[in-house]
């Protein structure tokens, strides 16, 4: 029983994770806010991408530029709420996001502030403190 | 240049967007490349511990590549037709990418390697089928292919570490 609930929590703490390549690349310890025009929403697999241009009046000067934000595939952001119409060329977006290690302009997408100020997650993760579905 | 370009045409029509786009198609054929692949390579590799002497040293080598040969080649073909969907998908992307042109260099040499063993080993198996010393030649081409295919594999995997 006790080897059944341990392979189960493997399990779970796997899912989250399963995707189509880790997150080594990033440093997800860091969360920056970027905030700009979308140049690109690409609804795609193996990773959806929005493509943010953040202009150099920005509040955090480290991330004037444009930027590719890289997120979960289709299934796993439909499921958060996403879809191929959350975001068009044109629009203003707030993404918090964490970038690469190596300091090219990419980054792990963690969520999208809403003009409503509702989030959109990239998946199951969650600060702390705010509940997620799975603990 | 041009091959750029052709990449990028080909990741445009409707049919590589189409699959990219798809929540179904995508994870589909992603996976099952990847379940043919253990299919195929798994045995591939069955085969080549045999003619190294490393694994079912009691079997003759013809019996275990006919036993192999079956669900390895099967095995191959939907690892091949998936890879060429999932390389139409990303063709502009992975064509600049680094660990896929390796991937199909290795690819490439891997096939060459089997060709060679096939046209110069296994025309006179019948002379070294059970003995203990399996030609020099023929292990080499065995031991070559393990190391290919485990960097075909690292590669493919790679790959995807690129945004």
């Amino acid at each position: 029983m006790k080897r059944k609930t341990f392979a189960a929590s493997v399990l779970f703490a796997i899912i989250p994770a399963f995707a189509h390549h880790s997150f080594a690349m990033f440093e997800l310890t860091k969360d920056v806010t970027y905030e700009g025009t979308v140049v690109d929403y690409r609804w795609e697999n193996p990773h959806t991408h929005i493509i943010v241009k953040v202009e150099s009046d920005a509040a955090d000067k480290s991330t004037v530029g444009t930027w590719d934000i890289e997120g979960g595939a289709t299934n796993i952001m439909g499921r958060q709420g996403w879809n191929r119409a959350t975001f068009k060329p044109g629009d203003h977006v707030k993404i918090v996001a964490h970038p690469m290690k190596d300091g090219t302009k990419g980054a792990s997408l963690f969520y999208a502030v809403l003009p409503d100020g509702k989030r959109l997650y990239h998946d199951i993760a969650r600060p702390k403190g705010e509940g997620s579905s799975n603990p | 240049m041009y091959v750029v370009e052709l990449c990028h045409w080909l990741q445009n029509t409707p049919f590589a967007t189409g699959l990219r786009q798809s929540d179904l198609l995508f994870p589909l054929i992603e996976g099952s490349h990847i379940l043919a692949l253990s299919v195929s390579v798994g045995l591939i590799i069955t085969l080549d511990l045999r003619l190294l002497r490393l694994a079912l040293c009691g079997e003759p080598v013809s019996r275990v590549m006919h036993q192999v040969m079956p669900w390895a080649l099967p095995g191959f073909a939907v690892m091949f037709v998936t890879g060429l969907l999932l390389f139409v998908a990303q063709a502009e992307k992975v064509y600049t990418n680094t660990f896929f042109r390796y991937k199909v260099l290795f690819l490439v040499i891997a096939g060459f390697n089997a060709l060679y063993y096939q046209m110069k080993f296994y025309p006179k198996m019948a002379e070294w089928d059970l003995a203990p010393a399996i030609p020099a030649g023929a292990k080499l081409t065995a031991a070559i292919s393990l190391v290919l295919w485990a960097a075909i594999i690292a590669l493919g995997r790679t790959m995807a570490y690129e945004l």
